[in-house]
This record gives C-alpha cells, structure tokens and sequence, in this order.
C-alpha cells in the first residue's frame, strides 16, 4: 500500500508545519498553508459583503411596500428573504475579519460595489421579478466565487456554497411567487 | 395590480419626506456602528464591541418603526442609500 511509503514523508510534512505554525502566531488563522491570494480573496468577499447589504436594503423595502400593498405572501418572503441576507452579511464580514481584512459597510458605496443592483420597484409584479434577477446575479457571482477558491481556501468557500445554497432557494421561492397568483394578488 | 409610483413615496409631503431622511439617518447609522462591532470585536475589545452591537440593533428597531409608519401613512419607504446621500447630502463617509 501506498500510506507505508508516505508515512514518513507526512510526519515530515507534520513537523514542518509545528515549526511554521510558530513563525508567526500573531496571523492567527492565516497560516503558512494558506495558499489563495488574500488580497484577492478579501476584495471578493468585499463585493460579496456589498451585494448581501443591497440584497438587504432592497427586500427589506419591498417587504414594507408589499405590506402596504396587502400582499401578504409576498411581504412574508421579502421579510424572511431580508433577514437572511442580513445573516450572510454578518458571516462574510466575520470571515473578513479572520482574514485579516476590514468590512467596509459604507452605505455610499454599497451599491457601487454590489454585484446586484438595488431597484425600488413599483408594482408587486416588478418587484418579485427585480428580487429574482438579483438573486440570479447572485448566484451566478458566487459560482465564480467559488470556483475561484477552489483548494485554496475551503472554509471560505465552504461559507459561500451555504450562502449559494440559500440564494438558490431564494430564487426559487421568487420563481414561484411570479407563477402564483397569490404572489402578485 | 395596483402600483405604487416611485413619486408617491413622499408625493411632496414633508412629514414622509422627513420620515425617509430620518430612515436614511438611522440605516447609515447601523451600518456605522456594524462596522465597529467588527473593528473593536478584532481588536479584543469585547464590552465595547457589544456596546456597538446593541447600538446597531436599537437604530435597526428604529429604522423599522420609521419604515412602518411610512407605509401607513401612504409612503414608500426609502432604503436607497446612494440617492438619499446625493438627495440630503447627509454625511456618511464612514471613519472607523
């Protein structure tokens, strides 16, 4: 078998990385073994951060117009939808800070650096279907995200496929709610 | 299918157009202090970090209340960000 030639190569390997985790403990999770491009990392989870906040900004707007609006199933997904983006933002910008970088939640420049745009929406009708195309942007965005981290950096890529997971759900709930006569009354 | 007209939000009403500025005011001002529960939460600065954290929730429950009431006074409420700081030119380039 093969694992009783590797076996003293690994308690090398092992060896080597006790002595570099010594090196430099101050750079608390970002070890010698982390081989993505930090920096690069850093300013996608930025316009992760950003698109999240949008996603929150513009949901939680249709969520109170909906409710004006007496669209009740559609309000409840908007807020449900809201909150959750919210969520995301929080565990983007808590990886952010493990990683040595700094959440920028500058409402300014939100939406500049959105991948998503923020639509006010007008009807209940375009409103579902602005949600939608954000949501699908999203999704989309953090495919490339992901597929950019590859080995590099699983746990930030194991945070954006749950994020993933969620957006698709989302869409999905939009998708039907633009079939349903419920959904636009 | 009714349709809320994006000038309906405050339709010139200065109590709604008030009602939205002060929106605005207190989502940028959640945004402030989430930015310093992270900041002081890296820095170890555990009490303080919660001292934001509750802030942000309190200006998070009040941007709700403003919202609500905008809505059932007829408005639309505004979480547009960019174009409420173009609109008041409300200061909200963030310092740490």
């Amino acid at each position: 078998m093969t694992s009783a030639v590797q076996a003293p190569k690994f308690s090398a390997e092992i060896e080597a990385i006790r002595a570099q985790a010594r090196s430099h403990p101050e750079r608390g999770a970002i070890t010698n073994g982390y081989s993505a491009d930090r920096r690069e990392v850093l300013a996608l989870l930025d316009g992760a951060l950003a698109t999240e906040l949008v996603c929150y900004l513009r949901y939680k707007r249709h969520h109170f117009i909906a409710t004006g609006l007496s669209a009740e199933v559609a309000a409840t997904e908007f807020r449900e939808h809201a909150m959750q983006e919210l969520e995301h933002a929080d565990q983007i910008a808590e990886r952010i800070v493990q990683l040595g970088g700094e959440p920028d939640f500058a409402p300014d420049t939100l939406v500049a650096r959105s991948h998503a745009d923020y639509v006010a929406g007008t009807s209940l009708d375009e409103m579902i279907r602005e949600n939608l195309i954000a949501e699908r942007i999203a999704i989309d965005s953090y495919r490339l995200i992901i597929r950019f981290l590859g080995e590099d950096d699983p746990t930030t890529r194991n945070l954006i496929e749950a994020i993933l997971a969620v957006e698709e759900e989302h869409a999905d709930d939009l998708a039907g709610l633009l079939k349903s006569p419920l959904g636009v009354r | 299918m009714r349709s809320l007209a994006p000038s309906a939000a405050s339709g010139g009403d200065p109590i709604l157009a008030e009602l939205n500025r002060a929106l605005g005011q207190e989502i940028a001002c959640y945004l402030r202090h989430k930015r310093q529960y992270f900041a002081a939460k890296d820095l170890g600065a555990g009490s303080v970090a919660q001292t934001f954290l509750e802030h942000a929730q309190q200006d998070f429950g009040q941007a709700q209340l403003l919202a609500a009431r905008i809505v059932t006074l007829g408005g639309a409420p505004d979480f547009a960000l960019s174009e409420l700081a173009d609109a008041h030119g409300i200061a909200m380039r963030l310092t740490a």
